[in-house]
């Protein structure tokens, strides 16, 4: 973000706090699964120092999707003590959140006691990957588009008119309300597509790819408050009970430079199926299968590649740098005809992660050493949970 | 004549807050009385001689008045209780305005900021308002109305709230007071904690600063951070990353004392149920650089950031008794130059370190029984806070519990 850019968004702020608009902002950062944490500060404090680091325990950078800490992460544990990581705003991303009332946004960087850049942070990362690739001159924009699926319960979804609107649903219905606080917030929504089941897209413009990442996190969680706020519940569950077409981030990328290689299709696939379990990290998303086939298409001045898949419950930073990640690793490769080879489960796509080693040489050994332990826990908890299924099954009959 | 109501607030000897509402006038005259009985009293009924125990006077502190932003005709203020016109032994307050004034003796000043951690209650089931572990989630809104009106309501009354955030218990969250003289600190606690009770009751909620509210959730407890200061330099500060040798001796000072002292930060058995390991709440002695596992961690950095967090204290604790013993501990092993042991490395749970008090019982004990406390706080204060306390045995040796009855009742029994 340039300096004017977060001047001028460091101004709207002062007049909307003079003016009584905005009293708090949410000092913030995405997740390794894309869950928004951070702190709500008032908004005269923040303004105060707008630089100011602000602390927080630093075992929740490496929780599972319940929130709980395991002792297997390096980053963090017992052993380490869990100190505190810091976060530093970065001011250039500070917007109004319309969807809350009197608040305003702030992401940042989550650094060390020190201020070294925490390597295990999605944000991080991706900027990482976005720093070696315009090394190369490769610039990178990027549209995202979440789907999900708009619920009363976990097995009863709203019927969805054309615009999103839910049958028996008061007003504009949450969907278009979400939409229009976005937009009204500078989250550039693109498309709103509602159907009869309950699911939704929701397609966000083409961004310089690290703002593409933030909003398209921003916009994940501002879905699931506005639901929230209408007692709906904003699901982004890769299947849920009776749906149709499994929730899926789907990522546009157009890589501009006059050096852009186009990636080798067949070592893309490979690629992507090295880094699955970043793209479908949970149980339920490898219910899916394997990501799809992306297109890649050389244009004259940018190589787009299109319909790139992560599960709607990925973290959208995460699965970016992943994506991208896999389309340098496999710009000019030789081409090869050997099928591409899917891992059949969670544990098979974490090894992956570790047995390619252009994995923790591009994302970062620090995020592949955390999430490793963390994909474990997730199937052996899962391995170890009796489900419905089961009981529903062999109950009675056994 | 048109009513200006002030709300006159004294804290009793276990630290409960009251509210005496009272004209401006009678305020300021000086004609507000409490009975010694119901400072005394403990959490059991009042007990008295038919002549009572005396009076004491409430005597307004009137640099704590603020406007209640919630009704233009009713301030607050806080109080200390006087007897026959001097400090009263049994005002905690007191106690602690003059333990921080201590540390003038060596020409400092105490700044401190106290971290509270608590629950918002569903009434209708008596449990967290949700059920989801969600740590510095933003966007747990659920309860954000309440949360935003804790933080701007309190902001309005000159409570320097800096942040708030859902904790690492469903329902459970904390606020961030900014630091500040100790006194100011302690007030602000337990203003935060009065209003928090007041404002989630207005959107239909409870809330609750007890320690360990329910078994199967996270224990809630107050941090207090604190440094010394003197011409507005930060003794505790010995360079990048290092404490001083001031602040050595004082952290040595509350290491020295925090197992004799540790009935002042969790005066009930249900304090005590908080302490367990890989809790994150204190179960050993034990001091480390910035270690969530240690009972007293040192936060270094900048000259402005270094300071002393003492994590034993639960959330019900009396904090002006709590930070006050705290402060004279401090000064204490400062003043006696004391080296404290060497900080640990990994886990302090899993090393052979001396036990803080496992059970009221024992935590009870040892403050009755130390000589260090005897040396370090007022007499006539620790007697009437054991005696108010003593009670609270009795209760844990003859009650029967629940768990009781579920775990070794041979048939259900309610």
């Amino acid at each position: 973000m340039t300096i004017e850019i977060a001047h001028e968004r460091l101004e709207w702020l002062r007049r909307a706090a003079a003016d009584g608009t905005v009293h708090t902002v949410r000092v913030s950062w995405p997740d390794r699964l894309g869950g928004w944490r951070g702190k709500r500060v008032p908004v005269d404090d923040f303004l105060a120092d707008p630089d100011r680091r602000i602390g927080f325990c630093d075992g929740m950078i490496v929780v599972d999707v319940g929130c709980a800490i395991i002792q297997e992460t390096p980053f963090s544990n017992f052993e380490t003590g869990y100190p505190d990581m810091y976060l530093r705003p970065d001011v250039g991303t500070l917007r109004p959140a319309c969807w809350a009332d009197g608040e305003a946004f702030v992401l940042g960087e989550l650094q060390s006691h020190h201020g070294e850049r925490l390597a295990v942070a999605p944000r991080n990362v991706l900027r990482a990957v976005l720093a070696r690739l315009a090394q190369s001159g490769v610039g990178v924009r990027a549209s995202l588009t979440l789907s999900g699926r708009l619920m009363r319960s976990p097995r009863e979804s709203v019927a969805l008119l054309p615009g999103g609107l839910g049958r028996g649903e008061p007003g504009k219905g949450v969907l278009r309300a979400a939409a229009e606080a976005l937009l009204a917030s500078g989250v550039p929504v693109a498309s709103l597509d509602a159907r009869r089941d309950g699911s939704f897209r929701l397609g966000l413009e083409a961004l310089e790819a690290g703002e593409a990442a933030d909003l398209a996190f921003v916009a994940k969680a501002a879905v699931k408050e506005v639901a929230l706020q209408q007692g709906l519940n904003a699901v982004f569950m890769t299947v849920v009970p009776g749906a149709g077409r499994p929730a899926q981030l789907e990522i546009d990328l157009e890589l501009d430079g006059p050096a852009s290689p186009a990636p080798e299709p067949s070592a893309l696939l490979r690629a992507i199926a090295d880094v699955r379990a970043l793209l479908q990290p949970s149980i339920t998303a490898f219910k899916a299968g394997p990501p799809g086939e992306p297109t890649i298409e050389r244009r004259a001045s940018c190589v787009a590649i299109g319909s790139l898949r992560a599960s709607s419950e990925a973290d959208p930073t995460t699965a970016l740098a992943a994506v991208l990640a896999a389309a340098a690793v496999a710009a000019g490769a030789p081409t090869s005809t050997a099928p591409v080879a899917s891992a059949r489960t969670l544990d098979e796509a974490a090894d992956r992660l570790v047995e390619a080693p252009w994995v923790a040489d591009w994302l970062g050994s620090a995020l592949i050493d955390n999430a490793l332990p963390l994909l474990r826990h997730e199937t052996r908890s899962f391995a170890a949970a009796v489900t419905d299924w089961e009981i529903e099954r062999y109950w009675m009959q056994s | 004549m048109s009513a200006e109501w002030i709300d006159v607030v004294w804290t009793d000897l276990v630290g409960r807050a009251h509210v005496m509402r009272a004209t401006r006038r009678a305020a300021e005259r000086g004609a507000l009385h409490v009975d010694a009985a119901d400072v005394r009293a403990g959490f059991g009924s009042v007990q008295s001689p038919a002549g009572g125990e005396g009076r004491l006077r409430l005597e307004p502190d009137w640099s704590t008045l603020r406007g209640l932003p919630w009704d233009a005709d009713v301030s607050v203020v806080l109080a200390d209780l006087l007897d026959e016109g001097a400090p009263s032994p049994l005002c905690a307050r007191s106690f602690l305005r003059a333990s921080a004034a201590s540390a003038g003796e060596v020409g400092c000043e105490v700044a401190a900021a106290v971290e509270l951690e608590f629950y918002l209650v569903d009434p209708a089931t008596g449990r967290p308002v949700y059920p989801w572990i969600d740590n510095y989630s933003v966007s747990r809104i659920e309860c954000e109305p309440v949360l935003a009106a804790i933080r701007n309501e309190l902001r309005a009354m000159a409570i320097a709230i800096e942040a708030s955030n859902p904790e690492y218990s469903g329902g459970q969250f904390e606020v961030n007071i900014a630091h500040g003289p100790a006194l100011a600190a302690a007030d602000q606690g337990v203003l935060l904690r009065l209003f928090t009770g007041i404002l989630a009751r207005r959107a239909g909620l409870d809330a609750t600063f007890l320690a360990k509210p329910w078994t199967d959730q996270s224990g809630s407890g107050a941090h207090v951070h604190q440094s010394l200061w003197r011409d507005d330099r930060n003794i505790f500060h010995g360079g990048e990353d290092e404490l001083s040798a001031e602040g050595r001796g004082y952290l040595a000072g509350l290491l020295e004392s925090m197992t004799e002292l540790a009935l002042l930060g969790s005066p009930t058995p249900n304090g005590y149920h908080r302490r367990a390991d890989g809790s994150f709440a204190p179960t050993v002695v034990a001091w480390a650089t910035d270690n969530r596992t240690a009972a007293v961690r040192a936060v270094l950095g900048s000259p402005g950031a270094t300071r002393i967090e003492h994590r034993d204290g639960g959330a019900d604790c009396n904090l002006y008794l709590t930070i006050g013993a705290q402060i004279l501990a401090g000064l204490d092993g400062m003043r006696r130059e004391i080296e404290p042991p060497p900080p640990i490395v990994g886990n302090a749970y899993e090393q052979d370190l001396p036990a803080l008090p496992r059970t009221f019982l024992e935590s009870y004990e040892r403050l009755r029984d130390s000589e260090l406390a005897a040396r370090l706080l007022p007499r006539l204060l620790l007697d009437a806070y054991l005696e108010a306390l003593a009670p609270e045995v009795e209760v844990l040796m003859t009650s029967s519990a629940d768990w009781e009855r579920e775990r070794y009742g041979e048939v259900p029994l309610r």
